[in-house]
């Protein structure tokens, strides 16, 4: 039989059994939906993760001051105990893998604007923190070199920060109290979202260094610094010229251990990476699961046609048809049950992704390979379970096949 | 003297699914030429049906010989045999056996589309022989639209369509009245007469087993009688009864 009449016979067989075809590709349609669904949540958070880390920036360093490790050991006489200004310029200025280094000092504190008060992260760093995050405003303007060495006091506001402060009202121009000085919002930066852990990179008010450690902080303390890698110098390069010269400046000997932690930022972004990809298999296993039901229920299906059609197959083997061909009608059968239901399913799964993502506010994609992700799974599915049930049906035997009652 | 179409030598058929073996044919030797009309007739569970379906290739013997054509069937597989009955072989059935929910023409296609004959190809021929057994206005009918007559000449159709050098009918006239049996084997009769197929029928009733020109009767799996009419059962007594 050609392949055209085989599909065509199928169509008009479970076209007859509109209710119990409907049934059992339900199962189907639930199942492929699940996994479309599945599919397009983990792609969004996928994609989701990729930008952050993306906008995060994976050419830039943290460093910490980790002093509390050095133990029992005496300090040497007139060695800082901790980072300074002075660190952060060397590492600027000595390291040639290094683009721009600035000391960084944050604080959560009470925050005073003329409409309300709001507890917030407050912090200092050069300008050239902006380059280090790559972070730039949307509305104003950055603070700058210039800002700094005059002592103006300004600031720049992270979008949820502002939104707490101002609520609707237009940042810029707007000024702000910290421990009863006033400061002047010149720009309001770009949104960095949130991070894996929750923390909202968006609630912070950047000052500058100088401004900040004489007004806010009244010390010199660094409590962290940040350094991006020169352009094309790979970041362990840049890691390890920054250890050298901080264990220098430290006057640190060979037996003593760094009282200071280098941190790769993209380490962090690559475990949440990780971990939205467990997610995701987590997601699609579930996704599976609801598939193989699905599955089984064709084959229950597929079975009762076998035993209610037993006599038409007898009728068919005697006018000439083999076993291939009786297991190529039930086989496409099936196949047909699945790839309708895997027709509804995608459009089902495209459904509840725009539902998650209207509802939810989650991230979805949706592409067209997922239409053939729906049509491949369900002709797979429909191939594996309707395969007992025709394997079946070709076994039988002419003569009790015409027989069956 | 060409050799004969169907050439049965010592088969048997027992059954071993019951408690006790059933012999349901035994040692059955027979000879039937091309051409022949042979009604076979004898009591019910006789095994008129079990030796129908070894001819027709749709069960094997338990043990003895049968060729057809020459070729000896007990040697053949499943999917050689399915091909020789789509091929060389029509069956009818007591039960007409249509499938419903497919349209007259399309069931008496259905024997060609096994040989993927395109669909136009095959429906023209499924509507030739229909129309020349007098169904030529039910084309798109479907089975439980039509008298058990037509049915079984629908039935009768799907099996010629091949162009089968061998017709069974294992008790076509079961489901019909006297005057229905009694047009279906005149159509028999005629099949026989001007296309020269080979026709065997099965038949509880002697006054419809006249139509043959060669009667055989079974009796407890053995064949008990096997008479031939010296006019080749075209009297005319017979067809104008
Ligand atoms: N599948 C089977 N399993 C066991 N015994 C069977 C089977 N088929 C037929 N028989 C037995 O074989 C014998 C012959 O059966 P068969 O159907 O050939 O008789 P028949 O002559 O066609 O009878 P009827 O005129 O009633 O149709 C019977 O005794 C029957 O019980
Ligand atoms: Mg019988």
């Amino acid at each position: 039989m050609s392949p055209l009449t085989v599909i065509y016979e199928a169509f008009i067989s479970l076209s007859h059994n509109k209710v119990r075809t409907g049934l059992s590709v339900l199962g189907i349609v639930i199942g492929i939906a699940s996994v479309i669904a599945m599919v397009a949540v983990g792609e969004g958070a996928r994609q989701r993760v990729e930008r952050q880390i993306e906008s995060l920036g994976d050419d830039w360093l943290t460093i910490r001051f980790w002093g509390m490790q050095r133990g029992g050991v005496n300090r040497q006489q007139g060695v800082q105990p901790y980072l300074a200004e002075s660190d952060a310029d060397a590492i600027g200025s000595e390291c040639p893998a290094v683009r721009a280094a600035t000391p960084s000092n944050t604080m959560r504190v009470q925050v005073v604007s003329s409409f309300r008060n709001h507890q917030t992260s407050v912090q200092g760093v050069y300008p050239d923190y902006f380059d280090i995050r790559r972070w730039r405003t949307v509305e104003g303007r950055l603070f700058t070199d210039d800002d700094m060495i005059a002592l103006r006091r300004v600031c720049c506001i992270g979008q949820s920060s502002a939104a707490e402060l101002f609520g609707g009202v237009y940042p810029i121009g707007q000024t702000i109290r910290v421990n009863r000085i006033t400061f002047e919002v010149v720009g309001l930066l770009e949104t960095k979202g949130t991070g894996g852990e929750g923390r909202d990179f968006d609630d912070v008010i950047l000052f500058p260094w100088r401004v900040f450690q004489r007004l806010v902080a009244g010390n010199e303390i660094s409590q962290t610094m940040y350094a991006a890698a020169a352009h094309g110098a790979p970041l362990s390069i840049a890691r390890e010229q920054i250890r050298a010269l901080l264990r220098q400046r430290h006057r640190l000997t060979k037996e003593e251990n760094d009282d200071f932690r280098v941190v790769d930022r993209s380490v962090a972004a690559q475990a949440s990476a990780e971990t939205t990809r467990t997610f995701n298999w987590l997601l699609m296993t579930i996704a599976c699961i609801s598939l193989v039901v699905g599955g089984v229920g064709i084959m229950n299906v597929t079975l009762v046609s076998v035993t209610e059609r037993t006599r038409e197959i007898g009728t068919r083997m005697a006018i000439g048809a083999n076993g291939t061909h009786i297991l190529g009608q039930f086989l496409t059968e099936a196949v047909v049950l699945c790839a309708v239901g895997g027709l509804f399913g995608f459009l089902g799964g495209v459904l509840v992704a725009q539902l998650v993502s209207w509802r939810l506010g989650w991230d979805v994609l949706i592409s067209t390979w997922m239409a053939l992700l729906a049509i491949l799974f369900s002709t797979v599915v429909g191939l594996t379970f309707g395969f007992y049930p025709a394997w079946r049906a070709s076994r039988l035997d002419p003569i009790e096949a015409l027989r069956y009652e | 003297m060409q050799p004969p179409l169907i050439e049965v030598r010592d088969v048997w058929k027992i059954y071993r699914n019951c408690e006790v073996p059933v012999e349901a044919v035994r040692s059955v030797s027979l000879a039937i030429s091309s051409g022949e009309f042979v009604a076979i007739s004898g009591a019910s569970g006789s095994g008129k049906s079990t030796f129908m379906h070894v001819v027709g290739c749709l069960d094997q013997p338990t043990r003895g010989s049968y060729t057809f054509e020459g070729r000896e069937i007990t040697r053949l597989d499943r999917k050689q045999l399915a091909a020789l009955r789509n091929k060389r072989i029509g069956f009818v059935f007591q039960s007409f056996n249509l499938l419903g929910r497919t349209t007259l023409q399309d069931n008496v296609a259905l024997p060609l589309a096994y040989q993927r004959v395109p669909l136009r190809a095959r429906r023209r021929r499924a509507a030739e022989v229909l129309c020349e057994l007098g169904l030529g206005d039910r084309l798109k009918y479907f089975p439980n639209q039509l008298s058990g007559g037509q049915q079984q000449r629908a039935a009768i159709a799907r099996a010629l369509v091949t162009r089968p050098a061998l017709l069974l009918a294992d008790e076509p006239t079961g489901n019909l009245d006297t005057e229905r049996a009694a047009q279906i084997m005149s159509l028999f009769t005629e099949l026989n007469e001007k296309d020269k197929i080979t026709v065997i029928v099965v038949t509880h009733e002697t006054d419809l087993a006249a139509y043959a020109g060669r009667h055989i009767v079974f009796s407890d799996g053995r064949i008990i009688s096997d008479e031939t009419r010296p006019d080749g059962g075209q009297s005319e007594g017979i067809r104008t009864r």
